[in-house]
C-alpha cells in the first residue's frame, strides 16, 4: 500500500466490449449462411478472449485501464475500467464463449432447433453484457449492462415458446427486474445522492466512496438493497427464478446460468462490497458477518435441496445457487484468503460447473431423459460425457489438484484467519455434501448396471461437436490446479493484498 | 433594453397558420399531405434560429414586445428561456413526425384535418414562447377547438363522448384561470409574466391563485384525481392526435406549473407542494396498476403516460435542482417516447384494423423489424439505462430521496410497474399466439424516416444529455434560488439522514474502530 | 343647433319615410327593395361611423351626444344592416307585408338610436317605446304560423306590463328625487336608508329595460318569442334591444357604486341570469330557444360590464354588445340560411352540415365559439374585458361566477358544432361525395366575412376600442 494504483486513461478495456457488441449484428448479416453465421461466433469470441488478455499483463504490473465513453450527468458516466477482478470475470466469460460455441452448433443441429440466429444473437448480446458488467468503471455501467444481460437472456430461456418455457421465463424476468427495480435503482440513486458520483474506488478495497459522515442506518439499508438488488446471485431466498430457468436449452444453462448470468451477479456483490462500500465501511458497520452467514445458510440449505433431486439438471442448478455463495461468504470474510478464495472461486468454479452443464446436455441429447434414477450404466455408453462429469465433481469435492480445491483452501485459510469456526464448518460441510449429490450420478453411470427396463444398447457418445469442448474443458479445469497462479495473481493485484 | 431582431418567435406561429392558405387550392389529398410535410419542415428552420440561444444566463431571449391593447394592459410579449426552448424544440419536432404518421391513417377530409393540425401547432408553440398572461391564456383555450375536431372527426369509434368529455374538462379546469389572470394585473400592476415574477403577493392571496392555477393544470397534465378523460382522448384520437396530445399538450400543464405556478406564488406553491406531490405519486402508481389491466394497446400507452407525467410533476415540486432537471428533461424525453410508441401503435393498427393486444400477435417471426422498434421504443419508456427516460427518472428520484426518502420510497414501485406493463403486451405482441400478423408487410420506407431520428434523439439524450443540461440550469438554478431565498420551507426536509449528528461516530479509513480527534 | 350632429338619426328617419312611402304606395314591394334598402342601411353605418366624434347636449339637456351614444348607434345601425341582408328574402313573409315589416323593423332600430343618447328619464321611457311598440308588429309577421301569433302576444302582454312597471317606477323616482335628467340624479344619493322610495323607483324603471335585455326576472318572453317568431326576426329581436338596453344602462352605471343595494340586487341578478340561462340551454333541442337562453346569459355578462360602473366597464360593455351583435348575427345567418322554408331549425337538422357548405358550418363554429367566449374569439376579449373591468369592484363573486359559466356554456355551444361536423346522418364518412351547395356563394361569403371579424376583432381588438374612446 505504498503507492497508489497506476491509473491509466486508455480504449483497452473497451476493446472487447466493442467486439462482442459488433457480434450480433454481423450473426444478424450472415444469417443466411449458417456455417459463416457460426463462424461469425468462434471468431468474435476468439478476438475478445485476445483483447482481454492483451490486457493482462500491464494488470499484473498493476496497473489499472480506465476510460470514459459518455459522460450523462455529473457523476454519473459510462466509464470502464480493467483491474484485477474484471479480468477474472472477462477471462472466463470470454474464453468459454469459445469453447461453448462449438457445443452450441452441435446442440442446436442435432436437435434441430428453431429460431437459431435468434439464439445466436442473444447469445451474443449476453456475453456482451458480461464482458460490460466485467469492465464496469462505475455503478451505472454495471446496471446499464447488468440489465442487458437479463433482458437479453430471456429470449434464450424461453427458447422452446411453450407453455412452460414462458412460464419460466416470465419468472426470470420477474424475479430479476422487479428486484433491480426495487432495490438495486434505489441503491444506486442513494449511493449517487450520498457521493456525488457513482464511480468505483479503483486500486483500493479498504476505503470504498462513501464519505466519511454518511448516516451508518442508510448505509446499511443501501447495501441490503444492493444485496436484494443483485440477485443474479441467487442468494436465498431470491433464489427460486434459477432452478425455474432451467427450461432453456442446455447450452444456455451451462454458459449463462453457470457462467454469465449468475457470475455476473457474484461479480457485482464483489464489485459493490470492495469498490463501493471498501472493507472498512463494511467492518465498522458489521456488515461483513450477517453477509457471510447468510451466504453460509444459502450453501448448506441449496445443497440440502439438491440431494432432493432427480431431474440431473435441477440437481446441478441448485448445486449452482450453492456454490455462489461461496464467493460472497468468501469476499464477506474480509480477509485476504477469503477475499482470494471468494473472487477466485468466480473463474475456479465455472469451468467445472459449465462442464457439468454440458455433461448434462450431452446426456440430454443422446438420450432425451434427465432423470438421475435412469442413468444407471450409462457411463459405460458415453465414457467420455461421464468422464468430464467426473472431472468436474472432483472440483467440487475439493481433491487437489482440480481447481475447486484452491478456492477452497483459500476460503478455508481464510475461515480460520478470521476465526471463523462456523464458516470454516460450512465449508467442509458443504463439500461433504457435494460428495453426496455429485456422487452417486458419477457412480451409477460406470459402476451399476442399467435400471430394469432400459436399453442402453441404442445410445453411443454424444456429437464431437460437442464432447470435445465438453472433455477441454474439463481437462483445464485439473490444469488450473497446476497453474494456481493463474487467477489469484489478479485478485492480488486487484486488492493489494500482500501475500 | 431589447435591442431590434428578427421576430423569430411570431414566424414559428404564424408560418403554420399561413401555410394554411395554400391549403385552399390543393385538389388530392397527396398534394395536401406533401404541403402539410414540407411545411412542417420548412417549420423548423427558423427553429434552427434559436440555435443561437445563449447559454448561461436565466434572462428570457428573443423576446418582442409589441403593445397590444394598452388601455387594457395587455401586451404582445414574446419569449423563451431554457425552459420554453425544449417545450418549442418539441413542438418543432413533433410536428412532422404528426404530418408522417398519419399519411395512410386519415382517409377522409384529409385537408380540413391538416388544417386543424396546423392551428394546433401554431397555438402549441404560441402557449410555451407567451409571456404575458392574457396572451398566454389566449393560446391555452386556442388549443381546445383544433383538438376536439381531431378527436371527434378522425378518432376511432368512441371519439365522440372522448372528445366532448376532454373538452369539457379540460375547459371546466380552466374556467376560473382567467379570473386568476385578472387578479394578478389587479394585484401586481402588469400582465407580463417576467414583471410579475419580480413581485411579491400576499400569502392569502398567493394560495387562491396557485390553486386555480393548479386545477387547471392538473386537468391538462392530467394528474390523478382529474385523468378521467385521458384514456378515451388518447386511445380515441387518431395516431397524430395521440402523439400530439401526449407528447405536447400534457407538457402544458407542467410547463404552467414551471413557468407560471412556481414563480409567481412560490409560497402558496411550497404550502401546497406535499398535497400535488401525493397526487403525483397518486398518479404514478394508479396510471402504473391500471395500464397493467388494459387489452387495447393505446390505452396501455396512455395509462403509461399517466404515470410518467407524474413523475414529472413530482420533479418539480421537490424543489431541488436534481428534481427539477429531471421533470424538465422528463417532459422533453417523455414526448419522444410516448409519441414515438403511439406512432408504432398506429403503424400496426393499419396493418391489422385493430387496437386490441389480441389483433397484434406474434409480431416476432412476420415483422422483425417492427418488434424491434416497438422493444427498443419500449425500453426507453420503462427507463432502461443509456435510453433517455432513465435520465430523468434517475434524476427525479435523486430528487425526491434528497428531499424525504419516504417519497423516493414510494415513486420506485412507478418505475417498476412501467417495466412490467410494457414488457408484458410486448411478450405477447413478440410471440403470442395464434399468430395475427402472417401477411403483413415489414416496415416502410415512410416508417423508417419517421422513427429513426426519434430512435436516435433516445439514444443521444440518454448517453450525452450535458448540452441539455447545459440549457436549461441556468433558468431552473435562478428559480429554485428564488424559491429558497423566500424563507423556511414549509415541507418536511430530512437533511439530516444525510448526515450523521454531531455525537454520532464517523468512520474514515484510517480507523479501525472509532476515530476521535 | 349643428345638424350634422344628428345626422345618423336623421338618415335613419329617412329610410323610415322611404319605406313608409312605399309601403303604401305599392302593392308588391319586395323587388324594389332589395334593390335599394340594404344599400340605403350600408350608407347608414357609414354614416354612423363618420360621426362617432360628435359631442354635445341637445334638446334641454335632454338628448346627449358623446363617445358611448355615437358607438352605440353605429352599433344599432350595423346590427340594422346585418337583419336587412339577412331577413330581404324571408320565406315566410308575405310580398306585400315585406315593406311593412321592414318600415317596423327600420323604427325600431331609430327609437333605438335615440334611445342610446336620451339622458333624460321621460326620453328614456319614450324611445323605449318607441323601440319596443314597433318591434310588436313584427313578431307575428310569420305566415300561417299559430306559434308566432303566440309569441307575439306573449311578447306584448309582458312587454306592457314592463312598460308600465318602468313608469311606475319613474314616478317614484319622481316624487322622492324632483328631477328627471340624469345628470342631476347622479348626484343625488341612492341609498335605501336615505331613500327608500327613490331606490324602489329606480329599481321599478329599470325593470322596463331589463325587459328589454331579456334579464333574469324579466326573460320569461325570450326564448317563447325567439321560437315563434320568424327566424330572421328572431335574428334583430335578440341582438338590438339588448344593444339599446346596455347603452342606457351604462348611462346609470354611475348610479351603481359599489356597495348599494341597486347594484347589489343588479349583480345578483346577473349571476342568476348567466347560470340559469345556460342551465336551461343545456336541455333545448330547437337552436332558436337554445340561443334564446343563450341571450339571457349574455343580459347577465354585459350587466356585469355595467355592474362594474367605471368608465372601463362602460368600455367593456360597449365592446361586448359590438361583439354580440356579429356573434349572433353570425349564428343566425347559418341559422336562416339553413332553413329554405323558414320554419325552425332543430339541432337535428344541422346534422351534415359540414358535408353541405363547409363554409356555413365554420361560421357556425366560430360564432359558437364566440359566444362561448374562447379564445381568439372577439367574445373571449368581450368577456375579458367585461371581468377584467368587474374585478374588485365590490363583487368580486359574479366575476367568479361569470368565469365559471364559461365552462358550463360550452356544453350546449359545442351541441352546435358536434350537430353540424362530426353527427353522420347515418352515412358512412366518404369523401367521395360531393356537397351540395347549401346557398350561392354570396351567402357564405357574407358568413364567412362576419366570422373572420369576429376572429379579426379577437385578436386586434384595437380597432372598435378607438371607436368607443
Amino acid at each position: 500500500m505504498a503507492s497508489g494504483p497506476d491509473i491509466i486513461n486508455s480504449i483497452y478495456p473497451i476493446l472487447p466490449v466493442a467486439v462482442t457488441f459488433a457480434a450480433p449484428f454481423f450473426i444478424r448479416l450472415l444469417a443466411k449462411n449458417r456455417n459463416r453465421r457460426e463462424a461469425v461466433s468462434f471468431v468474435f469470441s476468439t478476438i475478445t478472449f485476445l483483447a482481454v488478455v492483451f490486457m493482462a499483463p500491464g494488470i499484473l504490473e498493476g496497473k489499472i485501464y480506465t476510460c470514459t465513453l459518455f459522460r450523462i450527468l455529473p457523476g454519473m458516466t459510462v466509464s470502464f475500467c480493467a483491474d484485477g477482478l474484471s479480468m477474472v470475470f472477462a477471462l472466463i466469460s470470454s474464453f468459454l464463449w469459445i469453447l461453448t460455441t462449438s457445443y452450441n452448433i452441435g446442440y442446436m443441429r442435432t436437435l434441430k432447433e428453431h429460431a437459431q440466429t435468434r439464439y445466436y444473437i442473444c447469445f451474443g448480446v449476453a456475453v456482451f453484457g458480461a464482458q460490460g458488467v466485467a469492465f464496469a468503471g462505475n455503478v451505472f455501467t454495471l446496471y446499464l449492462f447488468y440489465e442487458i444481460i437479463t433482458l437479453f437472456t430471456y429470449p434464450l430461456v424461453a427458447h422452446y415458446q411453450n407453455k412452460e418455457a414462458f412460464s419460466a421465463g416470465k419468472k426470470y424476468l420477474v424475479y430479476l427486474l422487479c428486484t433491480s427495480k426495487l432495490f438495486f435503482l434505489p441503491a444506486m440513486i442513494l449511493t449517487y445522492v450520498l457521493c456525488g458520483t457513482l464511480d468505483f474506488q479503483l486500486g483500493d478495497i479498504q476505503r470504498g466512496i462513501f464519505p466519511a459522515d454518511a448516516n451508518p442506518v442508510l448505509l446499511i439499508v443501501v447495501y441490503v438493497l444492493f444485496l436484494a438488488g443483485l440477485t443474479k446471485t441467487a442468494m436465498m431466498p431470491l433464489h427460486n427464478w434459477l432452478p425455474s430457468a432451467m427450461v432453456a436449452p442446455t447450452p444456455v444453462s451451462g454458459l449463462l446460468h453457470a457462467v454469465a448470468v449468475v457470475k455476473a451477479g457474484a461479480f457485482s456483490i464483489c464489485r459493490i462490497m470492495l469498490s463501493v462500500f471498501g472493507i472498512d465501511a463494511l467492518h465498522n458497520l458489521g456488515l461483513n458477518m450477517p453477509t457471510a452467514y447468510a451466504a453460509g445458510f444459502t450453501i448448506i440449505a441449496a445443497a440440502l435441496i439438491a440431494l432432493t433431486k432427480d431431474d440431473i439438471k435441477a440437481r446441478i442448478a441448485y448445486s449452482t445457487v450453492s456454490h455462489l455463495s461461496y464467493i460472497v461468504m468468501g469476499v464477506a470474510m474480509l480477509t485476504p484468503g477469503g477475499v482470494e478464495g471468494g473472487v477466485s472461486a468466480i473463474a475456479h468454479d465455472a469451468f467445472p460447473k459449465i462442464t457439468l452443464f454440458f455433461a448434462a446436455g450431452c446426456i440430454m441429447v443422446v438420450t432425451g431423459s434427465k432423470k438421475i434414477s435412469l442413468m444407471n450404466g450409462l457411463g459405460r455408453r458415453m465414457p467420455w460425457t461421464f468422464g468430464a462429469f467426473a472431472l468436474a465433481t472432483l472440483s467440487f469435492i475439493g481433491l487437489a489438484p482440480a481447481s475447486g480445491f484452491l478456492s477452497k483452501f483459500y476460503l478455508i485459510t481464510g475461515a480460520t484467519d478470521g476465526g471463523q469456526r462456523v464458516l470454516m464448518l460450512v465449508i467442509l460441510a458443504s463439500v461433504l455434501l457435494n460428495m453426496a449429490y455429485f456422487g452417486p450420478i458419477v457412480i451409477r453411470g460406470f459402476f451399476m448396471p442399467p435400471v430394469k427396463g432400459v436399453d442402453l444398447s441404442r445410445y453411443a457418445e454424444a456429437p464431437k461437436t460437442m464432447v470435445v469442448p465438453m472433455f477441454m474443458i474439463a481437462v483445464l479445469s485439473i490444469l488450473i490446479g497446476f497453474y494456481p497462479q493463474t487467477f489469484v495473481d489478479f485478485v492480488d493485484v486487484y486488492g493489494r493484498l500482500w501475500r | 433594453m431589447i435591442e431590434p431582431h428578427f421576430p423569430i418567435l411570431t414566424c414559428l406561429i404564424l408560418l403554420p397558420l399561413l401555410g394554411c392558405v395554400p391549403f385552399w387550392f390543393m385538389k388530392t389529398s397527396r398534394a395536401i399531405r406533401w404541403w402539410a410535410f414540407v411545411l412542417s419542415l420548412a417549420e423548423m428552420m427558423p427553429g434552427l434560429y434559436l440555435l443561437r440561444f445563449e447559454m448561461g444566463t436565466a434572462d428570457f431571449q428573443f423576446v418582442e414586445s409589441v403593445p397590444w391593447v394598452t388601455d387594457w394592459g395587455l401586451q404582445y410579449l414574446l419569449g423563451v428561456d431554457g425552459i420554453s426552448l425544449f417545450m418549442v424544440a418539441l413542438t418543432l419536432l413533433i410536428f412532422p413526425f404528426c404530418v408522417i404518421c398519419s399519411w395512410t391513417s386519415i382517409k377522409g377530409r384529409v385537408k380540413e384535418f391538416h388544417v386543424s393540425l396546423f392551428i394546433l401547432v401554431s397555438a402549441l408553440i404560441g402557449v410555451f414562447s407567451a409571456l404575458d398572461l392574457v396572451l398566454f391564456y389566449l393560446f391555452w383555450e386556442a388549443v381546445l377547438i383544433p383538438t376536439y375536431l381531431l378527436i371527434a372527426l378522425w378518432g376511432g369509434n368512441g371519439r365522440d363522448q372522448a372528445a366532448l368529455k376532454f373538452i369539457l374538462y379540460t375547459l371546466a379546469g380552466s374556467a376560473l384561470l382567467l379570473v386568476a389572470i385578472i387578479a394578478f394585473r389587479v394585484e401586481g400592476g402588469s400582465y407580463a409574466i417576467p414583471t410579475l415574477m419580480s413581485r411579491s403577493f400576499s400569502f392569502r392571496f398567493q394560495q387562491w391563485m396557485f390553486v386555480i392555477m393548479a386545477l387547471a393544470f392538473a386537468v391538462k397534465v392530467p394528474l390523478f384525481p382529474f385523468h378521467s378523460w385521458m384514456p378515451g382522448a388518447y386511445g380515441e384520437a387518431p395516431v397524430a392526435g395521440s402523439i400530439i396530445l401526449s407528447a405536447v399538450m400534457a407538457k402544458m400543464g407542467a410547463y404552467g406549473f414551471l413557468r407560471l405556478g412556481l414563480p409567481l406564488t412560490p409560497d402558496a406553491a411550497q404550502y401546497f407542494a406535499p398535497l400535488l406531490i401525493a397526487m403525483s405519486i397518486c398518479s404514478i402508481l394508479y396510471g402504473g396498476l391500471l395500464a397493467f389491466a388494459q387489452s387495447d394497446l393505446k390505452k396501455i400507452i396512455a395509462y403509461s403516460s399517466l404515470g410518467h407525467m407524474g413523475f414529472v410533476v413530482l420533479g418539480i415540486f421537490l424543489f431541488n435542482l436534481n428534481g427539477v432537471q429531471g421533470a424538465l428533461i422528463q417532459m422533453f424525453n417523455h414526448g419522444i417516447t410516448t409519441g414515438s410508441l403511439f406512432a408504432v401503435a398506429g403503424f400496426l393498427y393499419s396493418r391489422s384494423g385493430s387496437h386490441n393486444l389480441s389483433r397484434t400477435l406474434g409480431l416476432g417471426k412476420f415483422v422483425p423489424v417492427f418488434m424491434g422498434f416497438w422493444g427498443f421504443f419500449v425500453f426507453a419508456g420503462f427507463a432502461f439505462p443509456g435510453t433517455n427516460n432513465f435520465v430523468g427518472e434517475f434524476l427525479i428520484l435523486a430528487g425526491a430521496f434528497e428531499r424525504n426518502l419516504w417519497i423516493g420510497a414510494l415513486a420506485v414501485p412507478g418505475a417498476l410497474l412501467a417495466a412490467a406493463y410494457m414488457l408484458r403486451p410486448t411478450q405477447k405482441m413478440a410471440w403470442g399466439e395464434p399468430a395475427t400478423a402472417t401477411g403483413w408487410r415489414d416496415m416502410i420506407p415512410r416508417e423508417w424516416v419517421s422513427l429513426v431520428p426519434m430512435a436516435l434523439l433516445v439514444l443521444y439524450l440518454g448517453l450525452a444529455p450535458t448540452l441539455f443540461l447545459k440549457v436549461i440550469n441556468p433558468s431552473l438554478k435562478h428559480m429554485i434560488g428564488a424559491l429558497e431565498s423566500r424563507g423556511a420551507m414549509t415541507l418536511m426536509v430530512d437533511k439530516n439522514i444525510l448526515r450523521t449528528s454531531n455525537n454520532r461516530v464517523p468512520f474514515d479509513g484510517n480507523a479501525g474502530g472509532g476515530g476521535h480527534p | 343647433m349643428n345638424i350634422m350632429l344628428l345626422m345618423p338619426e336623421l338618415f335613419q328617419l329617412l329610410m323610415v319615410a322611404a319605406l313608409f312611402v312605399q309601403s303604401i304606395l305599392q302593392k308588391e314591394g319586395a323587388a324594389q327593395l332589395k334593390k335599394w334598402l340594404p344599400w340605403a342601411a350600408a350608407l347608414g353605418v357609414i354614416v354612423c361611423y363618420g360621426s362617432l366624434a360628435q359631442n354635445g347636449l341637445l334638446f334641454s339637456g335632454t338628448y346627449r351626444l358623446d363617445n358611448l351614444s355615437q358607438f352605440f348607434k353605429m352599433t344599432v345601425s350595423f346590427g340594422f344592416f346585418l337583419a336587412v341582408i339577412n331577413g330581404i328574402n324571408q320565406p315566410l313573409l308575405e310580398k306585400e307585408k315585406k315593406c311593412d315589416y321592414f318600415l317596423f323593423m327600420a323604427l325600431s332600430a331609430w327609437g333605438l338610436m335615440i334611445l342610446c343618447s336620451t339622458v333624460e328619464l321621460i326620453s328614456i321611457y319614450l324611445a323605449l317605446e318607441l323601440a319596443s311598440f314597433s318591434l310588436f308588429p313584427l313578431v307575428p309577421l310569420r305566415t300561417k304560423s299559430g306559434r308566432a301569433a303566440e309569441a307575439s302576444v306573449k311578447y306584448m302582454f309582458i312587454g306592457g306590463v314592463a312598460t308600465t312597471v318602468g313608469l311606475f317606477g319613474f314616478s317614484y323616482i319622481l316624487a322622492a328625487q324632483h328631477a328627471t335628467n340624469l345628470q342631476q340624479l347622479m348626484h343625488m344619493p341612492w341609498t335605501w336608508s336615505h331613500s327608500p322610495m327613490a331606490v324602489m323607483g329606480l329599481i321599478l324603471f329599470l325593470s322596463g329595460l331589463l325587459f328589454k335585455l331579456a334579464f333574469f326576472p324579466f326573460h320569461f318572453w325570450a326564448p317563447d318569442v325567439y321560437e315563434g317568431a320568424g327566424n330572421e326576426t328572431a335574428a334583430y329581436i335578440a341582438v338590438l334591444p339588448k344593444v339599446g338596453a346596455v347603452a342606457v344602462l351604462l348611462r346609470f352605471s354611475p348610479f351603481l357604486k359599489p356597495g348599494l343595494e341597486v347594484t347589489t340586487i343588479l349583480a345578483l341578478l346577473a349571476a342568476v341570469s348567466m347560470t340559469y340561462g345556460n342551465l336551461a340551454a343545456l336541455l333545448q333541442k330547437d337552436v332558436k330557444r337554445l340561443l334564446g337562453y343563450s341571450a339571457i346569459s349574455h343580459a347577465g355578462y354585459l350587466m356585469v360590464g355595467v355592474v362594474a360602473g367605471t368608465p372601463m366597464g362602460a368600455e367593456a360593455a360597449a365592446f361586448y354588445a359590438f361583439s354580440y351583435v356579429l356573434m349572433n348575427f353570425a349564428c343566425f345567418w347559418v341559422l336562416c340560411r339553413e332553413s329554405k322554408d323558414g320554419k325552425n331549425l332543430m339541432l337535428k337538422d344541422l346534422i351534415g352540415l359540414w358535408e353541405r357548405s363547409p363554409g356555413l358550418a365554420f361560421v357556425l363554429a366560430v360564432g359558437a365559439m364566440a359566444l362561448v367566449g374562447l379564445p381568439p374569439t372577439a367574445g373571449f376579449m368581450g368577456k375579458f374585458f367585461v371581468l377584467s373591468a368587474a374585478w374588485n369592484r365590490g363583487c368580486n363573486w359574479l366575476v367568479v361566477i361569470a368565469a365559471a359559466n364559461v365552462a358550463i356554456a360550452l356544453f350546449y355551444y359545442l351541441n352546435l358544432v358536434r350537430y353540424a361536423y362530426t353527427k353522420a346522418d347515418g352515412k358512412p364518412f366518404e369523401p367521395s361525395r360531393s356537397p351540395t351547395e347549401s346557398g350561392s356563394v354570396w351567402m357564405v361569403s357574407v358568413g364567412l366575412f362576419l366570422a373572420a371579424l369576429l376572429i379579426l376583432f379577437g385578436i386586434l381588438p384595437n380597432p372598435i376600442l378607438r371607436m368607443f374612446s
